[in-house]
């Protein structure tokens, strides 16, 4: 963008209209917090289990799809071209995956007013080692998350601003702002200004489909402009026999990990009906096809029409050039018309939202784990309620310390951070899927089988750093270490569970 | 254990209406044939409307799994405390 792609030509006039954008937040914000019922934890952290339709819907939807989406899959689509459309089913897939958990995690959390995914895992397991270890892994997920998307805002508001606004002074006053209105609001806040952002978001991935295919011509020209030269003809091409295996490995492992993310799994908690939950993830069914699509297909024309960006030796820096595709369709766009200026300035707004909304939803479930699952439970285990939530505000802007300071000098592509910590994430996917519908699952075959496929993924990830191979094994036979990691931890929660049954009917026996 | 200790006729009629879309078959077996479909291994030659034919099978297929999935969540999933 400004140090990495193209610098553009953001006016006065569109800079006030992202300061408004930026600063109507903080109203919101204060406007939660007038509307604030008491200072419980599922007030603060749930919004008092009362999101309806419109709120559930956009706050999923904007939670979901963050900058990474805008940037990374273009990107990824420009280097991969028709073969990175695994992404559109990769996000159809989460939802597939809130199917198998969430009808029966929502009446579960009714009754007994879970807060946290932490508080599922010690009602279901009644183990503070697991309940522990998974908030761990959840927040380490977390945590890549929201650096990355810190990362992101410091970037593009550099971007807008031409480099008048520094990409430090970016991260730290966004990171304030956010700071600000979720300390007011909590779940609340971060709802409501989730559902303007989801709203400008959607308008954003229209606008952005219309001005690619207005500026650049029709798809199938592209295509066509790909398939005919031999050095990007495999952009076009059906995947082969390992791209296939990777496709099914993506669809599987994303699917199940995103749709565990705590923030995700928090908002199922706070629908204040089934039926509104059940709606809002049927809406949220169709929205691969108008934001991942729309990605992939703003990558495929880009790859036809500015070719030289696959490498990330092109450019340097610390975005890869083909993460800047984006901005480079704006700046032709902004440079075409009045118009199309004014159009980019309401896609940076979304950008700048998809961005905001998931830092700020991961900012909170982070404050949320480590009060109710690590500060409650082990250091103030009589605190009132009141207590905990000011813990939890206190908590959130300690956090941003060193979030802020790592964002401000992290170096690496988005794309590989999204890939890592799903690896990780994935493997708490049977505590959660098994243990909502099995009620012989015991505690220590899930901790076992959660440490194993960590220390399979881990090994298999830094298996040449260890020295155990050549070089890091990504992937095996197609396959992400992450899925490989969680076969291993299946296998070993299903013989855990095989030898715990014979020995406790051989007990039974002796008795 | 962890899960309801409620004994009461009522309480046990009202965990019966309840009808959750994961012990469903058809919705395994629904699920199972579009992942099927999904995996872009099929031997799908030529161009479809200036598009490879795989791409717009892959779209398709994506397309059908999220209508599926609607009427999963709409008819599939059934529970006594709707409003």
């Amino acid at each position: 963008m400004t140090s990495n792609g193209p610098p553009l030509p953001f006016g006065p006039g569109a800079l006030a209209f992202v300061g408004i954008y930026v600063l109507s937040l903080l109203g919101i914000g204060f406007f939660a917090y007038r509307k604030r019922r008491g200072d419980s934890l599922g007030d603060f952290f749930l919004a008092g289990r009362d999101m309806g339709f419109a709120v559930l819907f956009l706050t999923l939807f904007a939670t979901q799809y963050s900058g990474n989406t805008l940037l990374g899959f273009s990107g990824a689509a420009y280097r991969n071209g028709l073969g990175f459309l695994v992404a559109v089913h990769f996000m159809t897939a989460v939802v597939v995956g809130y199917v198998f958990f969430a009808p029966r995690l929502y009446r579960l959390s009714r009754r007994e007013l879970f807060i946290t995914p932490g508080d599922f895992i010690y009602f279901r397991f009644g183990s503070h080692f697991l309940r522990i270890l998974i908030t761990l892994i959840m927040i380490f997920a977390l945590l890549n998350f929201t650096l990355a998307q810190m990362k992101t805002l410091g970037t593009v508001f550099e971007t807008v601003s031409q480099g008048r606004i520094p990409l430090w002074a970016g991260v730290i006053g966004l990171a304030l702002v956010m700071l600000v209105y979720e300390s007011l609001g909590g779940m609340r806040s971060v709802a409501w200004t989730d559902a303007i952002q989801g709203g400008i978001l959607i308008a954003g991935f229209f606008l952005l489909l219309y001005v690619a295919l207005d500026q650049l011509g029709p798809l199938s020209e592209a295509l066509a402009q790909l398939a005919a030269q031999p050095e990007t003809a495999k952009k076009v091409a059906r995947p082969d026999g390992a791209g296939g295996r990777t496709w099914l490995s993506f669809v599987v492992m994303v699917g199940l990990g995103i749709a565990i993310y705590p923030h995700s799994i928090q908002r199922i908690f706070a629908a204040r009906s089934s039926r509104i939950l059940k709606r809002s993830l049927a809406v949220m069914a169709i929205t691969p096809l108008t934001t991942s699509l729309v990605a992939v297909i703003i990558g495929v024309l880009m790859a036809a029409h500015v070719p030289g960006l696959d490498h990330p030796t092109a450019g340097g820096g610390a975005i890869v050039p083909s993460e800047t595709v984006l901005p480079l369709l704006c700046l032709k766009v902004m440079q075409a018309s009045e118009t199309g200026y004014w159009l980019v300035v309401v896609i940076f707004a979304a950008l700048i939202a998809a961005v905001m909304s998931t830092a700020d939803s991961a900012l909170l479930s982070i404050s949320s784990m480590i009060t109710k699952d690590l500060y409650a439970p082990y250091f103030r285990p009589n605190a009132p309620e009141a207590h905990l939530t000011r813990a939890g505000k206190g908590i959130a802007w300690l956090l941003m310390v060193p979030i802020v300071w790592i964002a401000i000098g992290y170096d690496g592509t988005l794309i590989q951070l999204l890939s890592i910590k799903l690896e990780v994430l994935v493997q708490c996917a049977p505590a959660v899927y098994l243990g909502v519908h099995s009620r012989r699952l015991a505690a220590g075959p899930v901790a076992l089988g959660l440490v194993a496929g960590l220390v399979f993924t881990l090994g298999l990830h830094w298996s040449g750093d260890l020295g155990l191979t050549e070089s890091n094994t990504g992937r095996l036979f197609g396959f992400h270490t992450g899925l490989v990691g969680l076969g291993v931890n299946l296998c070993v929660i299903a013989f855990a569970t095989f030898c715990a049954r014979r020995n406790s009917s051989a007990d039974a026996r002796r008795v | 254990m962890p899960f309801s200790t409620k004994h009461d006729k009522a309480a046990a009629k009202h965990r019966r209406a309840f009808i959750d879309p994961a012990r469903r078959p058809w919705v395994w077996a629904g699920f199972a044939l579009l992942l099927a479909g999904l995996i872009p291994v099929w031997p799908i030659e030529g161009w479809w409307w200036g598009i490879p034919g795989w791409a717009v099978l892959a779209v398709l297929m994506s397309a059908a799994t999220s209508a599926f999935t609607i009427f999963v969540l709409i008819k599939g999933w059934r529970d006594p405390d709707d409003v």
